[in-house]
């Protein structure tokens, strides 16, 4: 699908904050069925975004206000074009060893309950690709996708035990499971281009990539049940939701933020040509 | 040096300050509620040493009566009042530890053990339940000589420098603060119609006054006759050579003040704020005071006194 | 100092510092110590207790004291320090140093290579997943250089000896290695308490150590850092078990020592709070574990650090020491591969020794453990503290079997070493003299213009009769430690 894309989130904080940090994973990056025609990252008030890249390959824009700061607009938006590639991601620069992929961490390790889960429902299968669906459709089956996100997701077994979680949590359950199963996997976090399904609440949504041999990595969204098509905006990677967070903040003064994001998607649209000004 | 340095030396000194007027302030009022009811006057002594320690409300949440074991245990042991002797102490060897380096050895193993002599007090207190007489003078004796000690040996070893005018600059704003406070708790029994009413009840208020502030041999050799509170407010307030008079405080904050914007090149709001201040106790008259009000005059102060803390925080301390 | 000594007691007499040989024979004392020997024949009664406690008495008043976590009674304890001295000849010495900078100097090379090219994962030498799925190694740091490729700045090496000839390297540690204040304090006590004694010996002076440790963080600074730079320790706050060794190192420096808190990063360069507003930072010595660094890039609840440290560092513009993912070096099943790194970078034979260790990952390795398990010690390879560890000879039957069904279900979480008894040195106590346990972390310090060791270090010794746990979380003591000018064999 071609789309220009909007992303704005705006936050409100009701004790001004001073010296507030900042950084966004909220850049894509292009790969064989994920095309980034344009795309800009902006900040109110105006600040210096420095634009880096981190280990796993993310692009990742920081920036500070000294404030104090009772408001501040974030705003990432552009043209892409994507593909329905069944979820394969190829054509992306990888960064590390598959090893990494396999890293135990408190927020991915899936403890004895999810652990037990996992093997059952795959017992019966031994195609590692037909493991992964199988996985991913157990999981769908068990676990209530809710759309509001918590503050901060909580850890795999604590989400598998409640049987409910957001997008991010049931993706990092993915991910704790598929490495219990000696699987690499990752997470994934982004934007659903697509209506409806993943509700008003947050336009952010994650999901969960494993690495298949010989295919390669293969994403997988727990929440919807299904494999990423062309409506998986793919922004960031890391080995937990901490390590592929669209925004993290920290501020000298710790203050409460009231958050409100939207996402604007303008299907369809054709990329403007650029010409020399 | 680090804002937080900065602060922690600030108040290293305010709350070791703050513990040797509080050891006076116990010890003038014993003296007091000894006396016979005839010379002390029927006031409630050990009330108004609460509201003079700022602990009259946190008190009764603790305590039904204010009796003198119950107020003294409060001021100088209880953990529970945030201005009691001992909390002063450790606070003041808890900023004290985080600055080390800023210390001298002598000031720091004189607060150290200060600190530790305070757990052989508390020791005793907690396994007694109360603390008798000659412990408490013996207590007492002890907060005074560690604050004297801390004093004089930041004054014999520590370098002239921002660190040095920032521990000073926190004892002055204290005993600003504190001389104030006795004034304002005692204003009643300084007002002039009382002094015509005469009698020993006064005396003795009056002289207690002035042991809190350490000030009594002082009195005497400034006014060669006897206790008068118009001279008692003079003292306190206006007398340049009396110690811990406003305006002497208020020559002091200005002087370091005035150091550490000398040693920045950059004065600020209280520099500013602090010349002030001076100049209106330069300008007033003992008699000026009385006329338009000791205890609105007290509470004057008191509020521009803070004022001065907080902007000297905000201007060095937070950084 | 919170490592637990995983060496099972000796069942045999072992090497006695003093006396040489085995502690029970009552040989003639090694002529190092001839000395000592004679000093403790002829002290008056009660000398060495008396001494003992006005060490304790000045330790306490200066306040070098330590926190014990989850010890609120003895919130802040002192470390036993014991008057007699631990003697090193300075052949001995030179021996020890040789093969510590050799240890080093790979260390770094290998902390270079894993976040570089991994070229020793590549050539087989370390299995891959022992150092990709460390909890230490940071994958962040992944493809990052550091300043002169200098990643363990300071560095404890604990080495223990079981005889007169080899040292034995017990454990590395890379990230924030603690007790050179007490290093230096036990020397200040040993001069003040035992003037005599001390004189007698020419002793190898150890009080350079803050002015190697502020050349080697002053050969770091970032390349582009313009004039002097501005170097701070990052304590964790005076609640921290090691406060006083951080705010005793910062005033040795003469650098400020700062809290997160006083730290503001903006635009990828710290700054620290002054009372003249921001001023910036060139060089932490940080003693905050990695962790709680920057709370945008690991723990988000951490509060030790400053946010935005770990973009500063990225970018360039601030070094710290030790660098952020150094742990990853001194991991217990990395330190099994140290000889074959040794090799792999230096092409050279260990100088120092190893501890043998069976890697239970592999099936022969685990074969022998599994029949040997009475008289091995059994360890987890990323436990720490003496937890999920079995010594043999002290275990009964169940714990050992209980170990056989944990070794069998997930090997490749454990090695084991056989039982090696630390040597030992008189200490006093207030009934007399008696021979304990010992080992000694020396403290290597590494820049831009080389590697600098003081000659001595931290002993610490066991206090306990028959003990090997030296750690002062656990009841240990220290003594000082004197290299002298003469070899060991000259009277």
């Amino acid at each position: 699908m071609r789309a220009s894309v909007q992303f704005q989130l705006q936050v409100y904080f009701p004790e001004p904050v001073r010296g507030l940090n900042q950084i966004f994973r909220l850049t894509p990056r292009g790969f064989d069925s994920q095309e980034v025609r344009e795309w800009r990252v902006d900040v109110l008030p105006d600040a210096t975004l420095r634009r880096g890249e981190d280990a796993f390959g993310n692009v990742v824009h920081s920036c500070s206000h000294d404030g104090p700061l009772d408001s501040l607009t974030v705003m990432a938006e552009g043209l892409i074009e994507t593909h329905d590639a069944a979820g394969v991601v190829r054509g992306l620069v990888e960064k590390f060893p598959l090893d990494v992929f396999l890293r135990d961490a408190p927020a991915t390790h899936a403890g004895g309950e999810l652990a037990a889960f996992a093997r059952d429902a795959l017992a019966k299968e031994a195609d590692p690709l037909g493991r992964m669906h199988i996985l991913m459709g157990a999981l769908h089956k068990t676990l209530t996708f809710a759309a509001e996100e918590t503050e901060a997701p909580r850890p795999a077994p604590e989400v598998f035990s409640a049987r409910a979680g957001s997008a991010r949590e049931l993706a990092q359950v993915f991910v704790a499971a598929a490495r219990d199963l000696n699987v690499p996997a990752r997470f994934v976090s982004g934007f659903y281009l697509g209506v409806g399904d993943v509700g008003e609440a947050s336009p952010h949504h994650a999901w969960a990539e494993a690495f298949v041999d010989p295919i390669g990595w293969i994403g997988f969204d727990p929440a919807l049940g299904f494999c990423p098509r062309d409506a998986h905006l793919r922004l960031a990677t890391g080995l937990d939701y901490f390590g592929a967070a669209p925004r993290r903040a920290v501020c000298l003064t710790t203050g409460r933020e009231d958050r409100r994001a939207a996402l604007n998607v303008d299907a369809g649209r054709q990329a403007s040509w650029q010409f020399q000004q | 040096m680090l804002a937080r340095t900065a602060d922690n030396l600030f108040w290293v000194s305010r709350y070791l300050e703050r513990a040797d007027f509080l050891a006076r302030l116990i010890e003038a009022s014993s003296r007091i509620a000894a006396l016979p009811t005839a010379y002390a006057g029927a006031q409630d002594e050990w009330k108004s040493v609460l509201i003079a320690s700022g602990a009259d409300e946190t008190f009764f949440d603790h305590f039904d009566k204010a009796d003198e074991a119950n107020v003294i245990a409060f001021l100088a042991f209880d953990q529970r009042n945030p201005s009691s002797i001992r909390n002063c102490i450790e606070f003041a060897r808890t900023n004290a530890r985080a600055v080390r380096t800023a210390l001298t050895v002598e000031m720091w193993e004189g607060i150290n053990c200060a600190w530790l002599e305070l757990r052989k007090f508390e020791a005793a207190h907690e396994a007694h339940g109360h603390i008798d007489r000659e412990e408490l003078i013996g207590f007492l004796d002890y907060v005074k000589t560690t604050s004297s000690l801390y004093d004089g040996s930041g004054y014999r070893s520590m370098l002239r420098n921002d660190a040095y005018y920032f521990s000073r600059l926190g004892v002055y704003v204290e005993r600003a603060d504190n001389t104030a406070r006795v004034l304002d708790v005692k204003y009643h029994v300084l007002l002039p119609e009382q002094e015509t009413v005469g009698g020993s009840v006064d005396y003795f208020q009056w002289s207690a006054i002035l042991r809190s502030v350490s000030a009594l041999t002082a009195y005497h050799w400034v006014y060669r006759e006897s206790i008068k509170a118009w001279n008692v407010a003079d003292l306190l307030i206006l007398r340049p050579e009396m110690p811990r008079s406003l305006i002497s405080c208020y020559d002091n904050i200005v002087r370091f003040l005035d150091a550490i914007a000398g040693q920045y090149g950059r004065q600020g709001a209280s520099q500013r704020h602090a010349r002030n201040i001076k100049r209106h106790l330069e300008g007033a008259s003992i008699g000026e005071i009385f006329q338009s009000g000791l205890h609105e005059f007290v509470e004057a102060f008191v509020t521009e006194n803070n004022r001065l803390g907080s902007q000297i925080t905000e201007q060095y301390l937070i950084g | 100092m919170t490592f637990q000594k995983a060496i099972a007691p000796m069942t045999a007499p072992c090497f006695d510092e003093m006396n040489g040989g085995g502690s029970e024979s009552p040989s003639e004392p090694r002529a190092l110590y001839g000395r000592i020997a004679r000093w403790l024949e002829n002290a008056p009664r009660g000398l060495l207790e008396s001494r003992r406690q006005q060490a304790e008495m000045l330790f306490r008043r200066i306040g070098i004291t330590f926190a014990v976590y989850g010890d609120k009674e003895a919130a802040e304890r002192l470390i036993p320090f014991d008057i007699i001295p631990r003697l090193l000849g300075h052949d001995e010495w030179r021996r020890l140093e040789v093969g510590l900078i050799q240890r080093v100097k790979a260390l770094n090379m290998f902390l270079t290579d894993v976040y570089g090219a991994q070229e020793i994962i590549r050539a087989g030498v370390v299995p891959a997943g022992l150092v990709l799925r460390n909890p230490a190694y940071r994958p962040e740091l992944q493809g990052r250089r550091v300043p002169h490729d200098i990643w363990t700045h300071i560095a404890g090496i604990d080495v223990i000896r079981v005889d007169g000839e080899d040292f034995y390297v017990l454990e590395d540690n890379c990230r924030t290695p603690s007790g050179v204040s007490y290093m230096l304090e036990n020397r200040e006590m040993m001069i003040r308490l035992a003037p005599d004694l001390f004189a007698d010996h020419r002793v190898l002076p150890v009080e350079n150590y803050p002015d190697a440790l502020l050349a080697s963080l002053r050969s770091v600074a970032p390349p582009h850092c313009p004039g002097e730079p501005n170097i701070v320790v990052l304590t964790p706050g005076q609640f921290n078990s090691a406060y006083y060794e951080h705010s005793f190192l910062a005033d040795k420096l003469g650098v400020e020592l700062v809290e997160g808190r006083d730290l503001a990063v903006r635009d990828d360069v710290v700054y620290m709070r002054t009372t003249e507003g921001l001023k910036r930072v060139d060089v932490i010595y940080r003693r905050v574990d990695d962790d709680f660094l920057d709370p945008l890039a690991f723990r988000a609840d951490s509060v030790l650090g400053a946010a935005g440290l770990m973009g500063a560092y990225l970018a360039g513009n601030v070094t710290l020491a030790n660098a952020v993912g150094a742990g990853v070096a001194d991991d217990k099943a990395i330190y099994t591969y140290m000889p074959e790194i040794i090799r792999f970078y230096l092409g050279e034979e260990p100088k120092l020794k190893n501890v043998a260790t069976w890697r239970c990952r592999e099936p022969d390795a685990l074969k022998y453990v599994l029949d040997h398990l009475h008289e091995l010690v059994v360890k987890e390879v990323n436990g720490s503290g003496g937890y999920g560890m079995l010594v043999g000879p002290h275990a009964s039957k169940e714990q050992i079997e209980a170990f056989r069904q944990k070794l069998t279900s997930a090997p490749e979480g454990f090695i084991a070493q056989p039982t090696l008894s630390l040597s030992t040195c008189p200490t006093s106590f207030p009934g007399g003299v008696a021979p304990r346990h010992v080992d000694l972390r020396p403290f290597v310090l590494s820049g831009a213009d080389g590697v600098r060791i003081v000659p001595g270090g931290l002993t610490r010794v066991a206090l306990k009769e028959g003990s090997l746990v030296v750690n002062s979380s656990q009841g240990g003591g220290t003594k000082d430690t004197w290299v002298l000018e003469t070899d060991a064999a000259t009277q």
